[in-house]
């Protein structure tokens, strides 16, 4: 074994190097010929499975067309915002005018009956009275 | 950003922590699964990325906690730290001598305490750096130091012992 490297392992056991001394060592354990413990014990670390490229592929594709679907213009949700007050305010007025017109109709309606009503009313029949006396001072009637 | 930015920027964190998060889930369909959301979910955060000091620490500590919550949601089992996690191929005739060394290595890591075994997988496995391994584990950074050289030192020991005993086997035999 190179003296560098087993300095370098004697770090790495003490916990003391960083990623790029680890590579540096991996790299180097992996050129090693015979079978040793530490060589063994990186061929492990190495042998991990990885992520297949193709799953992340797939995984992003998926979010692209999310993201496609929700990209929408800026001016959509203002231009939304105006049209739900737009539509907001006509029914309102609909609503309003509709009130109006019903309460002039049954103003007329109201009129109407009450022409009608007083066209039907019998005439006013003049009282017979017979008069037996007059004068000054008695006036005798009889109905 | 543009999706494309983003699948640049987040590819290389995907595919250092799918071993962790499938060491939490336990199955590929159920990593796949949680990636996707993951990655959804860091879409829709992605202004908030920009403002991040330590991405890689930020997205590992989402992943965790993303996975944890699958798990609990699903209600799936705790995932021991078995074979067919880590050594796909292990049937192979060719393989079989090299496999049998891969297994002691699994064998005599999946019986460290855990709290040796998380953070020595993290470091070797998942390449996270210390400051990573502190933000998802809360360990101090010494602490982590102590527990790397720790748990290093123990699997070489122990691989050591096995070799020992079979070069000792081989001689009587």
């Amino acid at each position: 074994m190179k003296k560098e490297l087993s300095i370098l392992l004697d770090k790495y056991y003490k916990g003391e190097t960083n990623l790029e001394e680890e590579k540096t060592i991996r790299e180097e354990v992996s050129e090693m010929t015979e079978s040793d413990s530490v060589r063994d014990v990186f061929a492990y670390y190495n042998s991990a499975e990885k992520v297949p490229e193709e799953v992340l592929e797939e995984i992003f594709e998926s979010l692209e067309k999310k993201g496609k679907k929700r990209r929408l213009p800026s001016w959509i949700y203002p231009a939304t915002a105006a049209a739900a007050s737009l539509i907001f305010f006509m029914m309102a007025w609909g609503i309003h005018q509709n009130k109006i017109n019903r309460e002039q109709q049954f103003a007329l309606m109201e009129d109407a009956l009450a022409s009608v009503a007083n066209g039907l009313q019998p005439a006013e029949e003049e009282q017979e009275m017979l008069v037996l006396w007059v004068d000054e001072n008695v006036e005798i009637i009889i109905n | 950003m543009t999706t494309e930015d983003f699948k640049q920027r987040m590819m290389p964190f995907a595919c250092r922590l799918y071993p962790m998060m499938k060491r939490i889930l336990g199955s590929d369909e159920d990593t796949r699964d949680a990636m996707q959301e993951l990655m959804i979910r860091l879409w829709n955060k992605r202004k908030e990325l920009d403002d991040c000091l330590n991405l890689g620490a930020y997205v590992a500590v989402a992943a965790r906690n993303f996975c944890y919550d699958v798990r609990k949601r699903k209600k799936l089992p705790s995932s021991d730290y078995s074979v067919e996690v880590l050594i796909p191929g292990m049937n192979s005739e060719l393989q079989q001598e090299a496999s049998e060394k891969l297994y002691w290595v699994h064998q005599v890591i999946a019986r460290l305490p855990e709290k040796y075994r998380e953070v020595l997988l993290m470091r070797e496995i998942d390449g996270l750096s210390i400051e990573e391994i502190h933000h998802l584990t809360g360990y101090e950074m010494p602490y982590i130091r102590v527990l790397l050289s720790r748990s290093r030192t123990k699997v070489r020991e122990e691989i050591e012992k096995i070799y020992n005993y079979e070069k000792r086997t081989i001689h009587t035999a």
